[in-house]
Parts: structure tokens; C-alpha cells; sequence
């Protein structure tokens, strides 16, 4: 099931918040496990049987570690076990085509498998994973229910699109939480900011990229291929931080805490700090189940460089099974490696807007391999985007673009910066009286603002059936 | 904590209302603007589940029966247009007119349409006319938003013709129409010709296919129906337009008595007159002339003195043919017209093309351009 959709908004959340909050405590998880799985096999009836292998084989993985405390041996064996199942599903899954393609390039002619690819593998499998290998880093204490494990796997919030969970962040609350009217509210004004965010923002903007995506690229003048670039920086930080907002938001309806996933990505000064701002959750696994167990920082520049490009290039590969997505996270992984050596301390001398543009533009240039899959692509585009392609300037098309798409282009850059939060904050200290009405009114036009878009994408007039 | 719980109230309010009042509500059967039948609540199984089509169908059906549909599309087209977009959903927004945005011409099926002409040329030995008929979105395009990315029709044509060299009579109806661009030529909520438009196309071909016009003055004008709200509208449901004005012209002095036979699976079924008044209480009200799109239409008219040695045509045709048929039958006593998109049989089974005096292919640019319905002609002729 997908959150942007009347029947997750209008049939599932209003039964599944009707049964949790009148059932009984004990009742609650069974009503989320439940939700969940039917949330999850709506979209896959039969991988959900896959989803449900990866989490019996982490919850035995689990009581295992847990009980051969003092056995090593054991112990890692349990974790090796568990790891070398799950990426091993992943690899199956999500990863088999793009191998056999790369080793058919090195002469060998295997047929290319078609696996599809079960929805929400990448996000649950690391968060399953998360679990053993922190039970074995001892830190995080064992669940002995498989309900309550099951339930954590199956979150219907974060299961298909992120923030990557990891069990440490909601063991206590698992087993018990606590719902007041305050999380609530709040969850409800993170999830109404994340439905708007993914309907109004990044679906109005996205269509503006499929448009230019569809023309041929060299007939493209310059300011259209900025234009369609631009459009998609927009649509998928909207995208991905309007779902991570819904998830957060209805985990704090729930009780849950999650933790954020993007905080303003777009202001950062550079590209350092654009990863500590951009699914912060998925950096932050890599970071402790990656980077320090190869030893981070701690031996020596030759082995931080090689760790840093390894990290990359798996931050690459997770967001696709394609080669450009680990040239797009090496891009990264290099620039990161030069700001780390030299280039923060120059780019600290400059004045904040200039360093807020560098490291803007380096991010719209990553987008360019981000989303083409052949590098003979990526260079027509970024010729296109430089003129090099002996098109115009500026032609009708990008006119027509620009007149139709400004106010949205406007919309988008004015929420990509926090300016609109802290003056929200701030006012709303103030004039308490004043936002209590303008609060939950904003939130009713954005809700029916949402809903009328959603009932549009399904609205189909067939005209030639009778003309 | 006020300001909380109303927050609360509000949400749940609002996720509660929708669904009870959805569900509640009784279902309609089909959407008249939509033109389709609506999603029926489809059959649980353990197959349906598995392949997914109970949730998809499941899911199409909520959203078809959603509570005030229609005015949740209106609503979302004013927000799109307060942003600045000047479409909605291929149509464009402009005062008081609707013009449908079409396709961009797909090349390989033009060239496939103008091979099958040209090859029913050859084969029958026949020079058959030509009618490639321009759409609002070109006659028209004063009336567009500034810089709107729509395809030079004009050139398109010139091209075509072309290419059909002199194995057809080009038909010019470009220079007519945009003579009279200003005027009521082509529907303000619909993306036909109005009768108008035909007429003028009519008026300016006649000479090229053999015979001498009715002028204007000799055709008594009706209006049969004062709110036609067509295709574009439905597409749009944008309701700031004047609705639609349908117009018949009648021959002031010449007398008709016109029969058309219909081929419906397998058999003939026959009506009086070119037109279907029935029609003009429904929503698709274009097809009050000649009635909806069939493979064979035959329209014959008894009260023509040449009765026992009928002039024929043939017209191969779009839907926009049904706007020039009523002057057409004019000047011949038997008019077959064969819509290629309902026909998937060989031509000269049903059809002896050496019995007719002329062919006539009219087709507007969309359906040339972007189908390839035509080139069914050389696989099945």
C-alpha cells in the first residue's frame, strides 16, 4: 500500500487508529502486527512471506547471540549467519541483474535474471539486520517475544520507504509506550506536512521532469535542462522527506519516537554537512556498521580514505542496482575525501551564500548520474545543461516551463529552507490564542487540499470509446 | 493544549467523514464525464490476491465512488490554475475556450497511414480526395497561453501532401478555416469541428471534388441545443466556459429523405435521418449527428432524383466526418462511411470500391497523427 493514496488515508488509518487506541495495552502490538503485515501484503500478497523469513531468521539469530553470551564463537557465527541470509536475500533480490550485466561486460553471456524487486527490501533488511549485529555489539538487550519483534519489522510507518529504524532507537518503546495528546498532535502536523510535501510539492514539480526527461536531450536549450535537473532536486527531496515525515508522524500518533531523516538537506554549507542533513539514518548505519568497524578514522589517512570510498560506493549501490548509482556515491565519496583534507578550511573563509551554492550545485550535478543510467546520457545532459550542444539559451518550450511551474518552483525553495519553521516557532510562541485555530485550520485546507489531488490522479475520462 | 486537541479533532474528523460518507452513499453505475463504467466492488480470492488485482481493483474502486468526485478534479484544476499551470490534463485554459493540447505526430505512423492510401490508390486504380483537417490548437492559436509547445499543423500537412505526391487530390481546408479563424468554427468545450467549420471546409472543396456548393443562404440554420458540453470539458470539468451551441443546417429548398443502415454484429440496423435527437439529453451530445462511431455506416438519400444510378462515396473517416456528412449528402445519393478503428476485416469483403464515384479520406490531424488506424488498410485491403 502506498501512503499517498485514499485508501491507505481514508480506509486503513482510520480502522487501524480505531482498533489501536481502543484495544487494550496488551492487544496493541497484535493490532500493529497485524496492520503492518496487511499493509506490507497489500502491495506484495506473496514476498510478504520473504519479509516474514528475514525476520524469524534475525529473531533466532537474536535469542541465539543472546544465549551463547559467553561463546565467541558462537556467537559470531550466529551474526555471520544472519548477515550472510540477509544480504543474501538483498543480493538475490534486488541485486542479481546488475551482477550478471557486469559480468556479462567482462565476456561471460549469461542470461540477465528478472527478479522484481519486492517493495521496501532495502529499509527492512537493514533494519532487521541492525538488530543482530547490535545484539552482538552488545548493545541493545534481546527480545524474547517474537510478536513484539515481528511488530518492530513490520512497522506499517517505516516499512516500505524509511527512516531506517534500528531496534536500539524503539526497544523501549516496543515493549511499552505511552500516547498523550501532545505526540498526537504533533505526529498528526508531521504527517500533514509530509502528505503536502509528497502531493502538492513533489508530484507538481516531478511532472515538470517527466515532461523534460521525455524530450530528446540534445534538443534541450539550456535553461530547460536546468530547469528539468532543478525540478528533479526538488521532487525527490520532497518525495523522500514528505514520506519520511508521514512515517514520523504516524509513529508518534502511535508512540513511537523515530528518529528525523532529513533536516534541510538543501541550506547545507557543504557536502559534509549535506550528509549529516540527507537521510541522516541511512549515513548514520553505515557509519556504525560500516566505517568504524573498518576502523573509521583511527588508522591512519591511507586506511580512512579507502574506508570512506568503500562506504560510498555501498551508499551508492543501496539507493540502486546500477553502476551509475556507485558512480554517483564515489562522486560523493571523492569530494567528501578533498573536503575533508583541504577544502573545508577554504570553503570556511567564504561568505555563507557562496558556500550554500557550491555545495547546492555539486548536489544538482550528482542528481544528473543519480538519474541516468548510461554514462553516454549523463554527458549529453550535462551538455546540454552548458550549452555544448549548440541548442539555444532559452527557447518557447523552457518560457512555457518557466510560466507554468514558477509558483511551484518558488514554493519549493521557499520550504526547502528553514526560514518557515523558525518564523512558525517563533509566532506561534507569541501569539498562542491566534494559532490556535490557525493551526488546525491550515492543516484541515492542506488535508482537502491533498485529498483533492489524490482523487484526481484516479480521475480518467476514456473519450474514445464512443468518438 | 487547546490548539492540540482541536488539531486531534480535526484529523480524525476529517479521515472519518470521507470514508463513512463514501461508503454510505449508494454507487452509481457509470460516470457520464468519465464516459466509462465505474469500478464494481471486484470478488475476493486467493488468485485475485495473489496477482494483485483484487487490491488494485479494490483501490480503483474507492477512489471511483470517493464522495463529490468531480468536484475534488474541479477543485484540484482551480488550484493548478491559481499556480500558474495553463493546462489541465492535456486541455488548454483559455478565455472562454478549451482547446485540446494533441499529441506530438508520431512519424512511423504517418508514414504508414500515407503508404496505405497511396497503396488503395494503386490497387483500385482510383485517385481517391484527400481532407486533412487542422485542429483549434493551430487555427486557432491566437487564443493559447503565451509560448504554448504545440506542433506547427501546418507544416504537418504540407508535408503529408506532399508525400502522397499525386497519388491523391489534396484537399485545402487550412487556408478556409483560417480565414475565418474568428468565428464559431470549432467547439468552445469540445475538440470537434462545430457545423459551422464543416460547413466553410465544405463550401471551399466542393469545386475540387466535382460539384457546385449550397451557399449559406440556402440552408436553414437550427439551433438543436443551447448547453453541449463536450470531450474537453469532461477532461477538464472546468465549467467558466459557455457551454457549447449545436447547430444543424438544413436545406432551405431541396427536399431529403435520408435512411442510414448500421452494421452491428453481423446484421443492419436501420434509422431515419442523419440525426439522433434522443442524444441531445445525454452528455455526449456530438453524436446527435449520425450517432456514435461504427464500422459501417451507410447513408443513403431516397428522396434524390438519381436514385436508380446513385452517385457513391466512400469516406474513410474520423468522427469529424459527421459534422460534413449532412452537407455532403448534397451532392451524392449514397455516402458509406468506414471508421478503420471498428474494422478489422478485409475491405473488399464488405465493401466493392469500384462501385463507388469517389473516396474520400477525412480525417482531422490528431487521429492521423498519432494513430495508425489507417494503415489497416494494406494489411486488410
Amino acid at each position: 500500500m502506498v501512503f499517498s493514496s485514499l485508501t491507505f488515508i481514508y480506509l486503513f488509518l482510520p480502522i487501524v487508529f480505531l482498533a489501536y487506541f481502543l484495544a487494550p495495552k496488551k492487544i496493541k502490538n497484535i493490532i500493529l502486527l497485524i496492520a503492518g503485515i496487511f499493509f506490507y501484503a497489500w502491495g506484495e500478497p506473496i514476498y510478504v512471506l520473504l519479509m516474514m523469513l528475514t525476520i524469524t531468521v534475525d529473531y533466532t539469530a537474536g535469542r541465539l547471540i543472546d544465549k551463547f553470551d559467553n561463546d565467541n564463537k558462537k556467537r559470531t557465527l550466529c551474526l555471520l549467519g544472519s548477515i550472510i541470509i540477509n544480504l543474501g536475500i538483498l543480493a538475490v533480490f534486488k541485486y542479481s541483474a546488475w551482477f550478471v550485466t557486469t559480468i556479462n561486460f567482462f565476456g561471460a553471456d549469461l542470461a540477465i535474471p528478472q527478479i522484481a524487486l519486492p517493495i521496501g527490501i532495502s529499509f527492512y533488511t537493514f533494519q532487521s539486520m541492525s538488530y543482530t549485529i547490535d545484539m552482538y555489539m552488545r548493545n541493545v538487550k534481546v527480545q524474547k517475544s517474537y510478536l513484539n519483534y515481528a511488530t518492530y519489522v513490520t512497522l506499517f510507518p517505516q516499512i516500505v520507504a524509511g527512516p531506517i529504524v534500528r531496534y536500539g532507537d524503539v526497544q523501549n518503546e516496543i515493549d511499552s509506550r505511552k500516547s498523550s495528546l501532545p505526540m498526537v498532535s504533533k505526529g498528526i502536523g508531521i504527517f500533514i506536512r509530509g502528505l503536502a510535501k509528497k502531493v502538492l510539492l513533489a508530484n507538481n514539480i516531478g511532472a515538470l521532469w517527466t515532461i523534460i526527461k521525455a524530450e530528446n536531450i540534445q534538443n534541450l536549450s539550456v535553461v530547460s535542462a536546468w530547469l528539468g535537473i532543478l525540478a528533479f532536486t526538488f521532487q525527490i527531496y520532497y518525495d523522500f522527506s514528505g514520506y519520511s515525515d508521514m512515517a514520523v508522524g504516524l509513529g508518534r500518533i502511535l508512540g513511537f519516537k523515530f528518529p528525523e531523516n532529513f533536516n534541510f538537506p538543501y541550506i547545507s554549507k557543504s557536502i559534509t554537512e549535506f550528509w549529516r542533513r540527507w537521510h541522516i539514518t541511512l549515513g548514520s548505519w553505515f557509519r556504525s556498521y560500516v566505517y568504524i568497524p573498518l576502523g573509521g578514522n583511527r588508522k591512519g589517512k591511507g586506511r580512512t580514505i579507502f574506508n570512506l570510498l568503500v562506504v560510498w560506493m555501498l551508499t551508492g549501490l543501496w539507493h540502486g542496482a546500477s553502476w551509475n548509482f556507485v558512480l554517483w556515491g564515489l562522486y560523493f565519496g571523492v569530494i567528501l575525501i578533498a573536503e575533508k583534507l583541504f577544502l573545508l578550511k577554504w570553503l570556511e573563509k567564504l561568505p555563507s551564500f557562496l558556500q550554500v551554492c557550491y555545495s547546492f550545485l555539486l548536489v544538482v550535478f550528482g542528481w544528473v548520474l543519480f538519474e541516468f543510467d548510461s554514462l553516454e546520457k549523463i554527458g549529453m545532459y550535462f551538455k546540454a545543461m552548458f550549452g555544448l550542444n549548440h541548442t539555444a539559451f532559452i527557447d518557447q518550450n523552457a518560457l512555457y516551463w518557466c510560466g507554468s511551474y514558477i509558483v511551484v518552483f518558488i514554493l519549493c525553495i521557499f520550504f526547502a529552507g528553514d526560514i518557515c519553521t523558525k518564523a512558525y516557532k517563533s509566532l506561534k510562541r507569541k501569539y498562542t490564542k491566534f494559532f490556535t485555530v490557525v493551526t488546525p485550520a491550515t492543516q484541515a485546507i492542506i488535508m482537502l487540499a491533498c485529498t483533492a489531488y489524490l482523487v484526481t490522479s484516479t480521475y480518467n475520462p476514456f473519450l474514445y470509446f464512443r468518438f | 493544549m487547546k490548539g492540540k486537541l482541536a488539531s486531534v479533532i480535526v484529523f480524525f474528523a476529517i479521515l472519518f467523514i470521507f470514508p463513512i460518507v463514501t461508503l454510505a452513499l449508494p454507487k452509481k453505475e457509470k460516470s457520464e464525464n468519465e464516459n466509462r463504467i465505474l469500478q464494481k466492488m471486484p470478488v475476493l480470492s486467493a488468485s485475485t490476491v495473489a496477482d494483485r488485482s483484487f487490491m488494485n481493483q479494490f483501490e480503483k474502486y474507492f477512489s471511483d465512488h470517493f464522495v463529490a468526485r468531480e468536484q475534488w478534479v474541479q477543485g484540484k484544476t482551480a488550484m493548478e490554475l491559481a499556480s500558474g499551470k495553463k493546462e489541465s490534463n492535456g486541455v488548454f485554459i483559455c478565455k472562454n475556450q478549451l482547446i485540446e493540447n494533441i499529441a506530438q505526430p508520431n512519424l512511423k505512423y504517418t508514414k504508414q497511414n500515407i503508404q496505405a492510401i497511396v497503396d488503395l490508390a494503386e490497387k483500385y486504380q482510383k485517385k481517391p480526395y484527400f481532407m486533412l483537417v487542422p485542429t483549434a490548437a493551430e487555427i486557432q492559436k491566437n487564443k493559447l497561453p503565451a509560448n504554448s509547445p504545440v506542433f506547427n499543423q501546418g507544416k504537418y500537412i504540407t508535408d503529408v501532401y506532399e508525400q502522397l505526391q499525386d497519388k491523391t487530390a489534396n484537399l485545402d481546408v487550412y487556408s478556409a478555416l483560417q480565414a475565418v479563424a474568428d468565428e464559431y468554427i470549432y467547439y468552445r468545450t469540445d475538440h470537434h469541428w462545430t457545423s459551422k467549420g464543416a460547413f466553410y471546409a465544405y463550401f471551399a472543396t466542393a469545386k475540387a471534388m466535382g460539384y457546385t456548393p449550397m451557399r449559406e443562404d440556402e440552408f436553414i440554420i437550427e439551433h438543436v441545443s443551447h448547453n453541449f458540453l463536450g470531450t474537453l470539458f469532461s477532461k477538464t470539468l472546468y465549467e467558466h466556459v459557455t457551454p457549447d451551441i449545436i447547430d444543424i443546417y438544413k436545406p432551405a429548398k431541396k427536399q431529403q429523405d435520408i435512411q442510414l443502415q448500421i452494421e452491428e454484429n453481423g446484421g443492419w440496423t436501420r434509422h431515419t435521418g442523419l440525426y439522433y435527437p434522443e442524444r441531445l439529453n445525454e452528455k455526449d451530445k456530438y453524436s446527435y449527428f449520425l450517432g456514435e462511431n461504427k464500422g459501417i455506416v451507410k447513408i443513403q438519400n431516397l428522396a434524390s432524383s438519381n436514385y436508380v444510378n446513385p452517385k457513391r462515396l466512400l469516406l474513410f473517416k474520423d468522427s469529424f466526418a459527421h459534422s460534413m456528412v449532412p452537407f455532403l449528402i448534397n451532392h451524392f445519393d449514397e455516402i458509406v462511411m468506414v471508421d478503420l478503428r471498428y474494422i478489422n476485416k478485409e475491405l473488399n469483403s464488405f465493401i466493392n470500391v469500384q462501385q463507388y464515384d469517389q473516396i474520400l479520406f477525412l480525417y482531422n490531424i490528431d487521429t492521423f497523427a498519432s494513430q495508425n488506424d489507417v494503415a489497416k488498410l494494406s494489411a486488410i485491403g
